[in-house]
């Protein structure tokens, strides 16, 4: 990983000869981190690489109008969210394809356990987080797994930090509600 | 001031319900060994080989159009050159026709005028006062020959 900060790494990705090392340093310095968000909000890994590759190849085409007001993870976490979000829509529209059995596809996952090695109870919280609608997931991923705070997400989803919290709060409740078994639907 | 935010952040946080919080920072998600480090070298083949799917499909965008543009020219010289005669060539005389077209195109057919007539007049019962003067003229414009008109009056 490197140590490079954002404006040096843009400064070498502004340059010809180094514009690919650059890009290589900042897909391995964000890969991970986005990639949990991701796979938390399609549970599918080959889903969530699909996502990661089509963000990080719109990022490569946006950088060099990338201006560096914002960090730079946060505007990457940008594109990966918006991402998410048409994937999954696009998933939902898809021709002779059901919505609802789409995502229960996409939950059952969790019952592979070449996919997922978690226990039962975090099994019934994937399942939870995936019955949430998508935009409330990417609040309840961000801020729950992901810890980002709400300036942050605001930036990142466009949304203002007062309509993110409620978001959060309701999702916290539905969320605690499905895990502990107290309501079904 | 940030303080504050950074505090309301944490209440966030440590306001979960017990069982939420019990989980919070599980990762149970099986990712594929050695993933991240073929990772960015996937994301580097996918770049190449849509940007030279983008450059393909630029130059298309130039010779398209080109193309186009191209055919269209060749195909209104081909008609220029090819095109056949109009009427306006027939009106001036400048139609190049075969004897046999010639032959065949009668543009003052005579008997279908007639026929369309309903005859000949019938010369007896037509009653003209001419003078002299224009009798001579007629005969004159209408290359007769006097005796023959002389003999056709008696």
């Amino acid at each position: 990983m490197s140590d490079l900060s954002d404006a040096e790494l843009l400064q070498l990705f502004h340059k010809e000869d180094s514009r690919h090392y650059a890009f290589n340093l900042i897909v391995r310095q964000n890969q991970e981190r986005l990639y949990g968000f991701v796979r938390r909000m399609v549970t599918d890994h080959e889903e969530a690489q699909d996502i990661l590759q089509n963000t990080f190849v719109k990022a490569w085409k946006g950088l060099p109008n990338f201006r560096g007001d914002a960090q730079l993870f946060s505007w990457l976490y940008r594109i990966a969210h918006n991402e998410c979000l048409d994937h999954l829509r696009k998933l939902r529209r898809g021709l002779f394809t059901d919505g609802d059995a789409v995502m229960e596809r996409l939950a059952n996952t969790v019952d592979d356990a070449t996919c997922f090695s978690g226990v039962e109870i975090e099994k019934r919280l994937q399942r939870a987080v995936m019955r949430l609608p998508d935009k409330q997931r990417a609040v309840f991923t961000m801020k729950y797994f992901e810890e980002l705070k709400y300036e942050e997400m605001s930036a990142i989803t466009g949304t203002s930090v007062g309509a993110l919290k409620s978001s959060y709060h309701i999702a916290v409740k539905k969320v605690e509600q499905w895990v502990t078994g107290d309501q079904t639907d | 001031m940030s303080a504050m935010n950074e505090h309301r952040e944490d209440d966030d946080l440590e306001s979960l319900p017990p069982s939420l919080q019990r989980l919070k920072g599980s990762a149970p998600f099986v990712v594929p060994e050695g993933f991240f480090e073929r990772f960015p070298h996937a994301v580097g083949a996918q770049i190449a080989e849509r940007s030279g799917r983008t450059s393909e499909r630029n130059w298309w965008r130039v010779l398209g159009p080109a193309a186009s543009l191209a055919t269209l020219l060749a195909v209104f010289l081909w008609w220029s050159v090819n095109a056949p005669t109009t009427s306006a060539d027939q009106d001036t005389g400048d139609a190049h026709w075969t004897l046999a077209e010639l032959d065949a195109y009668d543009p003052l057919d005579e008997h279908i005028l007639l026929e369309e007539m309903g005859g000949l007049p019938e010369w007896d019962r037509v009653d003209v006062d001419l003078t002299s003067d224009e009798l001579l003229a007629y005969i004159e414009y209408s290359d007769l020959e006097l005796n023959e008109v002389i003999t056709y009056l008696e």
